[in-house]
């Protein structure tokens, strides 16, 4: 009896500890929170004031005194992280020639001059006034997107929404472009044109259907003030406006928003991946960002 | 005497207990998913920052018994208020036998009440019901990235999704067809405006109420956000694809048909099948029993796993997130297997033409190269995916698999 109830005791604690450790587990998931009524109650009657009016009346009174260039270069600092090996399981003889392994390349990076490549900084919100001539939307030059030895040749696409994008395939077999609101077969040696139906907030991810580990990003944008650091780690924004505050954003696949920075030697926090800067017309300002390798990994 | 007494008084409280209490008051469920997957991309969601886009959520669309919609311009082009409220709520009818609480009586088991695709029924469906609130669709008129037109919506109320487990609802009065239409809709930009909401409050502080009230206010809520999604929306109706005539000599039942045509029309596009041009075979397979691509996975199941990092030492613990968080075991998405003669997206000519033009959307299926191939190459693809069902799997001339038995 006395042994029953001992085994009793030792299920019932058994199964507390199961539970209790189940929920130091699940700690780090979100919760279901309700809504505070008499909250909402209040943000529904600011709808019925303020149906939104056009921008221009609630238009800042500042304007740019005239333009300047941004221009640096980012680089890392520590050990690149670990390549990661794909799996090529389809058409092995064009996308794997060999049985030679495939590595991501979410972080392309220059040990010799230790950049960074495909990090994209942007300016966030730039009222259409504000916009210089060579930047404003209406640039409809072609760009060129080539695929071979299934993979993405440019791994980040950024490009003005008044633009169009011209998918290759060098492949001796077919591919399809798949990224928001375009999904088009690419025949082997043919090609197919994207016209993007609007900007993007963050890159959005660009894959093929038929080989699924194929992998790159687009960044469609309104203005032209957008850019890709080289393979050096190098980037350039001419023609910002200057004499206002604007918002730069600093994105990276692997770390999506870069949150930490060294910038010309001073550290600094970018929360979501944000920085402010406020350029002298005619300057030439350059940051020499130094990206810590515990973003990426 | 006094055990007596006991029972007695549970036998009677026990049917209280029971009844006493009204159904539990239904509520839209938060996208603790997405949320979570935003959280692995950034930053920890803070309460008052979950809190605020909570209270935003009520106050833009209200509750399951009581939906609202802010009147944005364009609105009545989008849907009917009043088809809302006969949708919402739970099942009733008023005095003249109109149904009141559609969507709870007809499409809640699966769809659930916040139209998340995991009603109670999700799991033991195959595949399971649609997730609304990502604002994507299948069988549309429309190209990949845009919204269906409300015939759409309209099509697939009424004939069902054939080799799914949605029914057709034509026996419903075309009235209540318009009401769950609207509220479809409604559930899709609610879901779609909550992802945005999680999405951009990482950009907003939450410190301060002054704060709080920079995300809160009917700028942002309405001015960029709700009316953003809506726009989609309205922009779908002008942008279905028009698909010309089908030339009269295909059709059986004309006077002009003229079946020589038909079957060269057929070998002409079994050969675009295998081609270069058309790249068929590589997902629907040299059998065409949808045998060649499938270790690939739909948009829904994608937005939070990247498959090809399932090795990675973070895939584990996000699975068993998304799991524990009410995710529905993710599923390989397969090619269709054309031999079976089970169209989900309809079977008339312009509904293939439709999926062969535009693609699927959330799915594998590209949309065909418009430089590659032509209308009459589109007709003869049609032409030819009609006539497979009747065909011999064994027809000479196809490389066939060993696994040909293996039919799905």
């Amino acid at each position: 009896m006395i042994n029953a109830r001992k085994f009793q005791c030792g299920v019932i604690l058994a199964l507390a500890s199961v539970v209790g450790c189940g929920e130091s587990n699940e700690r780090s998931l979100p919760t279901a929170t309700s809504p505070d009524l008499k909250q909402a109650k209040l943000i529904r009657s600011g709808f019925e004031v303020g149906i939104p009016t056009d921008d221009s009346s609630t238009a800042s009174a500042v304007s740019p005194t005239g333009f300047a260039t941004l221009r640096g270069s980012f680089k890392l600092d520590g050990d690149p992280p670990a390549p990661v090996l794909l799996t090529v399981d389809k058409d092995t003889n064009v996308c794997a020639p060999g049985g030679k392994p495939v590595y991501d390349q979410d972080f392309v990076f220059d040990p010799s001059t230790k950049g960074i490549a495909n990090v994209v900084i942007y300016v966030e919100k730039c009222p259409e006034d504000w916009v210089h001539e060579s930047a404003k939307p209406g640039n409809d030059s072609e760009v060129i997107f080539d695929q071979k030895k299934c993979v993405f040749l440019t791994r980040m696409v950024a490009m003005q929404t008044s633009q169009t994008l011209r998918a290759l395939n060098s492949d001796p077999v077919g591919h399809n472009v798949k990224v928001a609101s375009f999904n088009q077969l690419v025949n082997s040696g043919g090609y197919a044109i994207y016209e993007p139906l609007k900007e993007m907030r963050t890159p959005e991810q660009m894959s093929c259907s038929i080989h699924p580990w194929m992998k790159a990003w687009m960044f469609i944008r309104d203005n032209g003030y957008f850019a890709v650091s080289k393979p050096d780690g190098s980037f350039e924004l001419p023609n910002l406006p200057a004499g206002v505050k604007l918002d730069f954003r600093v994105w990276q696949e692997r770390s999506k928003a870069v949150t930490a920075a060294t910038v010309n030697k001073t550290e600094e926090k970018w929360s979501k991946g944000r920085m402010s800067l406020t350029l002298e017309p005619d300057e030439d300002r350059n940051l020499d960002i130094v990206l810590n390798s515990s973003l990426f990994n | 005497m006094r055990i007596l007494n006991g029972y007695l008084v549970l036998l009677i409280a026990a049917p209280f207990a029971l009844v006493g209490c009204d159904a539990p008051k239904a509520n839209f469920s938060e996208n603790l998913i997405f949320m979570k997957l935003q959280e692995e991309q950034n930053e920890t969601f803070t309460a008052p920052q979950q809190q605020a886009i909570a209270d935003s959520m009520s106050a833009l669309f209200g509750t399951p018994d009581k939906p609202f919609f802010v009147p944005v311009e364009g609105l009545s082009d989008l849907l009917e208020v009043r088809h809302l409220s006969q949708a919402a709520g739970p099942v009733s009818s008023d005095e003249y036998g109109n149904g009141r609480g559609l969507f709870r009586q007809h499409c809640v088991h699966c769809h659930g009440v916040t139209g998340n695709g995991r009603g109670p029924t999700a799991a033991f469906l195959n595949p399971y019901p649609r997730d609304f609130s990502m604002g994507k669709f299948k069988f549309t008129s429309t190209p990949v990235g845009v919204k269906p037109t409300t015939e759409d919506l309209r099509r697939i109320l009424m004939n069902g999704v054939a080799g799914t487990s949605m029914p057709s609802f034509a026996l419903l009065s075309e009235g209540e067809i318009e009401a769950l239409i609207d509220y479809v809709k409604y559930l899709s930009v609610r879901g779609e405006v909550e992802r945005q909401l999680m999405i951009q409050s990482q950009d907003f502080s939450f410190e301060t109420d002054a704060e709080v009230s920079e995300f809160t206010n009917s700028d942002f809520l309405v001015g960029e956000v709700l009316t953003d999604v809506v726009d989609s929306w309205l922009m779908a109706n002008s942008m279905a694809t028009a698909v010309p005539e089908r030339p009269e000599k295909f059709d059986r039942f004309s006077s002009d048909f003229d079946a020589a045509e038909l079957s060269a029309s057929v070998d002409r596009g079994r050969k675009l099948y295998f081609s270069n041009e058309a790249q068929c075979v590589k997902c629907h397979g040299p059998a065409q029993l949808g045998d060649g691509q499938t270790n690939d996975y739909d948009d829904w199941t994608k937005e939070f796993f990247d498959w090809k990092k399932s090795d990675d030492e973070n895939f584990a613990p996000m699975m068993k997130a998304y799991l524990a968080l009410g995710g529905l075991k993710p599923r390989n998405i397969l090619p269709r297997n054309l031999r079976k003669g089970v169209y989900r997206g309809g079977r008339r000519p312009v509904d293939l033409y439709w999926r062969i033009h535009n693609g699927i959307d959330g799915s594998g299926m590209p949309e065909s190269n418009k430089a590659a191939l032509n209308e009459d190459d589109l007709w003869d693809l049609v032409n030819y995916v009609l006539e497979l069902p009747y065909e011999d799997a064994s027809r000479p001339g196809n490389e066939l698999r060993v696994n040909t038995k293996e039919v799905r």
